[in-house]
């Protein structure tokens, strides 16, 4: 319910972001909302990321329609879909027939809560050092390009271990 | 132990280099923002993952019980470090329990967490309980280890002993003391008859009544009390079971109770398992031999067999001369009943206590299936019969009526009725 909630609260904000493209990005976070009520139906944890995936495509139309102000609250929107993930898996999670005491959930919660805090921060910090005078050029691009290829290089590797 | 990273966290880096890809390419600020939790989630789980070094040590408070009786079973968990464990104690359909299996906590650092189990014993057997399956999981989840940590426990569950008001007598009682009383005449307790005294016989035999009206001595005769040989045979071959129960279970049950009051009385008892898998034990008394034909009970299975068997196969010893050979059969396999009519042709004294394995059967709805059902009944019915004529005292017995029904059907027949000899 509070994976629903969150993923609700993000498309409504991206509807709300860009009425020019308020069909397209409905539709799409239509489709995504109807993928997280299948995996959470069906307790598929591996289709996680496509409702995510689909809402930030969505979001990323809104803000390309939208225009070149940057939209302050994307920390909260990456932190919204982040916790959409999760809370997700912790609902599917629930779904085995583990009895977990008390302090297990805190556990979890106050982890979430944690990395929630932490993605807030970092991502807001981007925002902020985005908005700093930095100026341009080569150098940031290569910086920018090598930090993209770093994650795939991340992301790949995670997706062998798994 | 075995790591397991979940898929959520190749997805998330997977969202994340796209996120910073779109940015870059669309020159968006957001879209790294976007990123930014799912790269840290992605970076962040690795990094803190750490292999556990968890103990777990698996105690029962025995290692022997009844049926229906608990048994506590004790995990102890520690750790160096604070972990949260998913643990799992496979239990055997034959024990339940009513705490919380599998469950999740939390083992602080250095501390030892103890959980309780109580496990009820729903059904006989020997079990091996262990090694339990432990996973620990780091707080959100991303990284698993697992692994079956603690060792073995046995735990041997008895048949309980149906209490039994009368046993069967054998026909012929052995030479060694015991508590049956014999057909024959000799040194004993129990009066048999009286006969003209002859030199060697004690003046205390001496019978001063008789002898004073036939004015010549007459001395009386006794029974003596000797022991008995008793096997128990059990079919094997197969097993009618629904819903838990089965014709296996009410033989060893039968088998037991039979056993611990035969060897109570001192009389000497063997066991033959007659089925796909051969066992047996030659008579023996004693509580010793209790113990051995109960342990020899726990093991007893169903073993699937093609194989034609007769009763050559069995070492002479374990079917002695003059001893009763009782049969707990659900006379379903024809290798059985051609066993037993083979026993019964070699001069065995030989009672068949058919376990019945009607309660057992679904008669059917279609009209088809219950037609076989009669014929299958009848082919039953036609079975006894044979059994009957070869002088074989053959009993019903149906599941939820006690064992001493049966035997006294037996000891009424055996009252009126003699089997034949050659």
């Amino acid at each position: 319910m509070l994976s629903a909630c969150a993923y609700g609260g993000v498309l409504a904000y991206t509807v709300a972001h860009s009425v020019a493209a308020a069909p397209g990005t409905a539709a799409i976070g239509g489709v995504g909302a109807l993928v997280l009520v299948f995996l959470l139906v069906r307790a598929d944890a591996e289709l996680v990321a496509w409702p995510i995936g689909l809402l930030g495509a969505a979001y990323t139309i809104a803000l390309v329609v939208a225009g070149r102000s940057v939209d302050d609250a994307a920390p909260l929107v990456g932190v919204a879909l982040l916790l959409c993930g999760e809370l997700a898996a912790w609902s599917i999670d629930e779904r085995l027939r583990i009895a977990a005491e008390r302090a297990v959930v805190r556990a979890r919660a106050f982890a979430l809560a944690a990395l929630a805090f932490a993605s807030l921060a970092v991502a807001a910090l981007v925002v902020s050092l985005a908005a700093a005078p930095a100026g341009g050029g080569l150098a940031w691009t290569v910086l920018g390009a090598a930090s993209a290829v770093a994650v795939v290089t991340l992301a790949v590797r995670l997706a062998r271990r798994t | 132990m075995t790591r397991h990273v979940s898929p959520r966290l190749a997805s998330y880096a997977a969202l994340a280099a796209a996120g910073l890809l779109a940015g870059l390419v669309l020159g968006r600020v957001e879209l790294v923002a976007l990123a930014a939790p799912f790269a840290l989630a992605s970076v962040a789980a690795p990094a803190f993952a750490r292999t556990p070094r968890l103990r777990v040590e698996l105690a029962l408070d025995r290692d022997r019980a009844l049926e229906t009786e608990t048994v506590d079973a004790t995990l102890v968990l520690s750790a160096p470090d604070a972990e949260i464990v998913d643990v799992l104690l496979e239990l055997p359909p034959e024990l339940s329990t009513t705490a919380r299996n599998p469950r999740a906590v939390v083992v602080a650092a250095g501390e030892a967490r103890t959980l309780e189990l109580p496990l009820r014993c729903e059904r006989w057997g020997a079990f091996l309980l262990g090694p339990p399956l432990v996973r620990v999981r780091d707080r959100l989840g991303f990284t698993t280890w697992e692994a079956r940590l603690g060792g073995h426990v046995p735990l041997r569950v008895y048949p309980s002993v149906e209490t039994l008001h009368a046993l069967l007598p054998p026909l012929e009682t052995q030479v060694f003391i015991g508590n049956q009383v014999s057909r024959t005449k000799g040194d004993g307790i129990e009066f048999a008859d009286i006969r003209a005294w002859a030199p060697g016989d004690r003046p205390r035999r001496i019978n001063w009544r008789a002898t004073a009206r036939r004015r010549e001595l007459w001395v009386n005769e006794q029974h003596p009390e000797r022991n008995t040989d008793v096997v128990l045979f059990l079919d094997t071959f197969t097993d009618a079971r629904t819903g838990g129960r089965g014709t296996l279970d009410l033989t060893v049950r039968a088998a037991t109770s039979l056993a611990h009051r035969y060897l109570e009385r001192k009389d000497r008892v063997g066991l033959v398992s007659f089925g796909g898998f051969l066992s047996w034990l030659l008579p023996a008394s004693g509580t010793r031999q209790l113990y051995r034909i109960v342990d020899s009970l726990l093991q007893m299975d169903i073993v699937l067999s093609y194989a034609a068997r007769d009763v050559d196969v069995l070492p002479p010893r374990s079917l002695p001369p003059k001893a009763l050979v009782l049969a707990l059969t659900p006379l379903l396999d024809p290798r059985t009943a051609a066993a037993l009519l083979d026993l019964r042709a070699r001069s065995f004294d030989l009672v068949v206590v058919e376990v019945s394995p009607v309660p057992f059967v679904d008669p059917g709805a279609s009209e088809l299936e219950q037609l076989a059902y009669r014929l299958w009944r009848l082919s039953r019915e036609a079975l006894r019969a044979r059994y009957r004529q070869a002088g074989v005292p053959v009993v019903e017995w149906l599941d939820g009526v006690p064992l001493n029904v049966p035997l006294e059907e037996v000891a009424a027949f055996r009252r009126y009725a003699r089997p034949a000899r050659a």
